[in-house]
Parts: structure tokens; C-alpha cells; sequence
């Protein structure tokens, strides 16, 4: 008896659903996009004297962009890197995920604080690595897939 | 399935596992800010001026108290003197001050001199006949957690030439009284030959 017998061989079904693996990721992601405004408030509540400029929108892009990778990812996960749909939908999160990190937490926020002071942060740096820690995921689920493709013209011409 | 396959899982997951290290260590610098007095800065509502032999100087004092575990490094402190109507520039002090390190207090007191020998002299002769409006400019920077976050402090205020050198006309007809009372002017008057 030969191995491909015993097991179905791959490429003549379809590649499977990770279903566990989208409902981890999609809850891992959707406690981060919590936690971030919760984070920003918390800050905002803590330091009463300070109050932060453009709350309001920080808090839309936050939620739109956010939610928007969460629906990208959560697909990317569960089509999983042996389809190009998947590929592309994991790409499309990462793009996502990068322009949510450099337009939203990549800017200087403008505080004000007491008599004629104004008080400022800029976090570019934190931006610029998580956006291009994304961007990068993008090239191993490429090659997931590349190398997925290969194997099963492999198994099938075998 | 091939080694390649299972090498860019791999580098996937290390992908992961760096992002998540990361986003740890900014937690770790941000979460003392939200739970307590990460880092308290007590600063004054505006700078002062003194005067004292014919010097102006412009305090600024702060405390930053640090109780986050990493340092707030490379406060730098910068003055800027300039014309109100045009911008110009007139005089520019910056300097550097020590780092304040975890769980230390730091109080930090900046004068800055400005004698009217360090202006100018067509400012100088301008601000003789008539006082000159200007806006002082301070600003104070300052990186945390290895330069990951950047603060800056700055101030804008309103600043007449009259605190350092008073105009002619004011002086009631005598030729620059306020010479006799300011070494520095004094010696600036004589070089231009204006008071004998």
C-alpha cells in the first residue's frame, strides 16, 4: 500500500477551512482594537489637565480602519495561505493594518497644558516598525502559497 | 509538504512573535502612564524675567519626577527672541540638560542671560528710539523609552525690547538716562558714540 492511498491526495479536495484560527484572531484582533481607545481614554481621564486634539477622530479611524482589519484578517485566517484569495485577503489586512498604524498612532499629538504651554508627542518611530512588522508578513504567506501550489502539481503528476 | 513551506511558517510566526515583543515594550512604557504618575513635569504658567547688572535673564524651572521604568533622555532646551512683525530672529539661546532616570526627581532651573551686547546693533538702535514688540519663544524637548516617544514643550509669549533697554523718548528729554544704570548699554552707547 502506497502512502497516497491511504490519504486523500492533496489538491483533489479543497484546502481545508481554519475555522478555530479565525475565530482566535479575529478575538485577539478585536482586543486590540478595544484596548486601543480604552488606552487613549484611560491617558485622557488620567491627565484631566491635559486634553488631546482631535479625539473624536482618532477614535472614527480607530473604529473604521480597525473593523475593516478585522473582517480582512478574520477571512485571511480562515481561507488560509493555500488559497490566493486568502493571500490577497491577508495582504489587503496588512496594507490595512499599516496605513491604520501610520495615519492614526504616526503623527504628533497636540496636548495643551497649563498658562501658555503647549505640550506634544510624536511617535513616529513606534508607526514606521509596527507598520513595516506588517507589511512583512505579507511575503511569507506568499511563499505559503507558492509553495503550496508546487506540492500539489507535485503529488498530482506522481 | 516541502521545507520551504514549513521555513515560511516559520518566518511568519518569528514575524509575530517580533511584533508581539514589541508591542510589549511599548506597553510596558506606556501602561505606568495610565496606571499612576507615570511621569509627573510640574512647570510654572509662564517664564520669569529678572534683571541684574544690566542683564536680562528669562527663567524657566521644571521638575520631571520619573517613575517609569525607562529614562527620559536628551532635554533640550532652546530661547528664541523674535520680532513680532516680521519674524526676524533676534537672539537664540539652547543648551542641553542631564537626563532624568527612573524613579529620581529632577529639578532643572534654566536663566537664560541676554545682555544688550549679544543683540544686534541695528535692533539695538531701533529699540532705543521706540520700544520694539517681540514674542519669546521656549521650547523643551525630550525622548522617552529609547526616542520611541518624543515630547516637546513650547511656549509662546509676548515680550517687549522695553526689559532690556529703555527708548529715549521715554526718558523725559534726557539724552538715554538708562545708559548710567546698565553696564553693557553703557558701553554700547559709548561705542556708538550716542551718550558722552
Amino acid at each position: 500500500m502506497n502512502k497516497n492511498a491511504r490519504q486523500p491526495a492533496p489538491g483533489s479536495e479543497k484546502p481545508p477551512l481554519h475555522i478555530s484560527g479565525a475565530i482566535l484572531s479575529s478575538l485577539t484582533s478585536a482586543l486590540f482594537f478595544i484596548f486601543a481607545p480604552i488606552l487613549y481614554m484611560q491617558i485622557a481621564s488620567a491627565y484631566p489637565q491635559i486634553g488631546f486634539d482631535s479625539m473624536s477622530v482618532w477614535t472614527q479611524s480607530a473604529i473604521l480602519i480597525g473593523s475593516a482589519f478585522m473582517f480582512l484578517n478574520a477571512g485571511a485566517v480562515l481561507l488560509g495561505n493555500e488559497r490566493i484569495a486568502g493571500v490577497l485577503l491577508r495582504a489587503a489586512s496588512q496594507v490595512a493594518i499599516a496605513f491604520y498604524v501610520l495615519s492614526v498612532i504616526g503623527r504628533t499629538f497636540t496636548i495643551t497644558v497649563q498658562g501658555g504651554y503647549h505640550l506634544s508627542m510624536a511617535i513616529y518611530y513606534i508607526a514606521l516598525i509596527m507598520a513595516s512588522l506588517a507589511l512583512l508578513r505579507i511575503l511569507p504567506s506568499f511563499t505559503e502559497y507558492v509553495e503550496y501550489r508546487r506540492y500539489v502539481r507535485r503529488e498530482l503528476s506522481a | 509538504m516541502s521545507s520551504r513551506f514549513a521555513i515560511s511558517q516559520r518566518i511568519g510566526r518569528i514575524i509575530t512573535l517580533m511584533g508581539a515583543v514589541f508591542m510589549l515594550f511599548i506597553a510596558s512604557a506606556t501602561i505606568p502612564f495610565v496606571i499612576g504618575n507615570g511621569i509627573s513635569f510640574a512647570v510654572p504658567p509662564s517664564p520669569t524675567e529678572t534683571h541684574s547688572a544690566g542683564t536680562l535673564y528669562i527663567n524657566t524651572s521644571f521638575t520631571v519626577e520619573n517613575h517609569c521604568p525607562y529614562a527620559v533622555r536628551q532635554i533640550y532646551y532652546t530661547l528664541n527672541l523674535s520680532l513680532l512683525s516680521n519674524g526676524t530672529e533676534i537672539y537664540s539661546y539652547s543648551t542641553h540638560l542631564a537626563a532624568a532616570l527612573p524613579g529620581k526627581m529632577e529639578h532643572y532651573v534654566i536663566s537664560v542671560p541676554i545682555s544688550v551686547s549679544a543683540l544686534p546693533s541695528w535692533f539695538v538702535s531701533a529699540a532705543l528710539s521706540a520700544p520694539v514688540n517681540m514674542s519669546v519663544g521656549t521650547s523643551i524637548s525630550a525622548s522617552y523609552a529609547y526616542g520611541f516617544f518624543q515630547f516637546g514643550l513650547n511656549f509662546k509669549g509676548p515680550f517687549s525690547s522695553s526689559s532690556i533697554m529703555k527708548p529715549a523718548a521715554l526718558a523725559g528729554g534726557q539724552p538715554l538716562p538708562v545708559c548710567a544704570s546698565s553696564i553693557t548699554l553703557l558701553q554700547m552707547c559709548k561705542h556708538r558714540g550716542v551718550a558722552a
